[in-house]
């Protein structure tokens, strides 16, 4: 009996084990400010309705700047250190470039149908992060003396906010060659930079992810945010409803409407719990997730509308009403 | 009789108002948090190169004090920018992290403890000079040395003292 019991207790700590959520892991990656490009040359200028817009040209800024490559390296090797391995933006850019080619050579071995891919699909092949880490060094002259004036900004890739940043000069010095004295800058300010950056994990953790949800009409659509519909007992607009819902379902009813027009609305700082359950078992939230609760609120009595996700990364979702 | 009475108790409040003090500053200096150090220069991947200072009735004793000091000092304290080095945030983040594992850290700290394989002195040598200053009651000492702060940290992330920078992914 008393081993029945024991095996049941065993079953039950590993379930609870198995059921115990994580959080979605941010993704991390170093890439050179447009200031650090422009500086060197390494633009590119497109023609755009006339206009010449200049783009900083990054597969160029890492074949032709070596110090850039080992500063990356040095911070990689940090974050790796600290449970954070960051994605390379070089490996990134090679890797998008063969990605493109095999999605034009495959094709099914029994139609022979090429990959359904939309162009939107295209467009959203780019080199992404949740956490863009911002970097830029000069190496400035004092006389005969060196020193490297370093800048670093973590940027939540959604909210555009900066979340940790480090800057500052190094000891001027006849001596030290440019990379120990880069080796050194990365040395210097990287903890304290780690602990900005735990800040606003902990924060997340405390608080919840913060993201932001636009709500959009397809052109077709027989309604729009000021139609009035009847909701738990309350008749009021469509676009005040909504605002509702989001303040009973964000971490303590945290948000901000900073567009709503007939057509559209925009919710930024919206704060969304890290997990929810579904059958018992924990699983990470993000802003897919969390906008389809929306969806499958819409859908129902009684608004009816059908509606489309369209996700922009972990932390930013579109709901496009109206259709699928 | 009264202005006599009147007067003994003036003079034993700030009889007793002294004693407090001295013993707030015994206290303070006791205190991890009281700890002078400054920041040599950037050190090599995951170490601090530090002087951290320390009195005792003996240069010998005040040396291995400073030791101690230079340890806690990342633990609790952070440690100040200076010569080209930025500042280090502490390792322990909460504000209470002594109070709430005291007994891990009496035991840490302990003469010949742990703590005494993440601080390398930078030579074997007493500290001379400057950095060795005749007290009224001892020496004070300034002891150059190296922290493995990397690996302190690590270690007190698997003790389960400090939370890991990915706990909770």
């Amino acid at each position: 009996m008393m081993t029945r019991r024991l095996f049941c207790f065993f079953l039950f700590s590993l379930f609870l084990v198995g059921a115990y959520g994580q959080a979605k892991k941010p993704t991390l990656m170093v890439v050179p400010s447009d200031n650090f490009c422009y500086e060197r040359g390494c633009m590119s200028s497109f023609d755009v309705q006339g206009q010449t817009k200049r783009y900083p040209d990054y597969r160029k800024a890492l074949q032709e700047n070596d110090q850039i490559r080992m500063v990356i390296t040095k911070m990689g090797s940090i974050m790796a250190q600290r449970g954070f391995p960051m994605k390379d933006l070089e490996q990134e850019l090679k890797n998008l470039e063969t990605e493109s080619a095999e999605i034009m050579m495959l094709s099914s071995k029994t139609s022979g149908a090429a990959i359904y891919e939309t162009p939107v699909d295209k467009l959203k092949r780019v080199a992404n992060a949740d956490i863009i880490l911002d970097l830029d060094f000069d190496i400035k002259r004092q006389g005969p003396q060196k020193y490297v004036t370093f800048n670093l900004k973590a940027l939540d890739a959604y909210t555009s906010k900066q979340v940790a940043g480090a800057a500052g000069a190094g000891q001027p010095s006849t001596a030290a060659s440019v990379d120990l004295l880069l080796e050194e800058a990365v040395l210097s300010h990287m903890d304290n930079f780690n602990d900005q950056l735990m800040d606003h994990f902990q924060d997340m953790f405390d608080n919840g992810r913060e993201v932001t949800i636009t709500l959009l009409i397809w052109e077709n659509a027989m309604f729009d945010f000021y139609d009035e519909y009847t909701y738990e007992g309350i008749t009021e607009e469509l676009g005040f409803i909504l605002e509702d819902w989001f303040a009973m379902n964000t971490v303590n009813g945290r948000f901000s409407t900073s567009d709503a027009t007939e057509s559209r609305m925009e919710f930024e700082q919206v704060r969304i719990p890290l997990f929810y359950e579904r059958r018992g078992r924990e699983y990470a939230m993000d802003a897919r997730r969390y906008v389809n609760e929306l969806r499958k609120c819409l859908r129902d009595e009684p608004f009816m509308i059908e509606s489309k996700i369209y996700q922009r990364g972990l932390g930013e979702a579109w709901l496009i009403l109206g259709e699928k | 009789m009264k202005k006599r009475i009147f007067l003994l108790g003036v003079l034993s409040f700030f009889m007793l108002n002294q004693c407090a003090t001295q013993k707030q500053f015994k206290a303070m200096w006791r205190s991890p948090y009281n700890i002078e150090i400054e920041t040599l220069g950037v050190g090599q991947d995951g170490n601090k190169l530090v002087k951290a200072w320390a009195n005792a009735k003996k240069p010998a004793q005040a040396v291995l004090q400073a030791e101690k000091n230079a340890v806690a000092a990342a633990i609790f304290k952070g440690l100040p920018a200076g010569n080209g080095a930025a500042a280090t945030p502490a390792i322990c983040r909460d504000p209470n992290c002594l109070e709430k594992n005291e007994a891990f850290f009496e035991g840490f700290f302990q003469t010949g403890g742990k703590y005494l394989q993440f601080v390398t002195r930078t030579n074997d040598g007493m500290p001379g000079g400057k950095d060795r200053i005749k007290m009224k009651k001892g020496y004070k000492v300034g002891l150059k040395a190296s922290i493995a702060f990397d690996n302190l940290r690590k270690y007190l992330e698997e003790m389960g003292i400090v939370k890991r920078m990915d706990q909770g992914f």
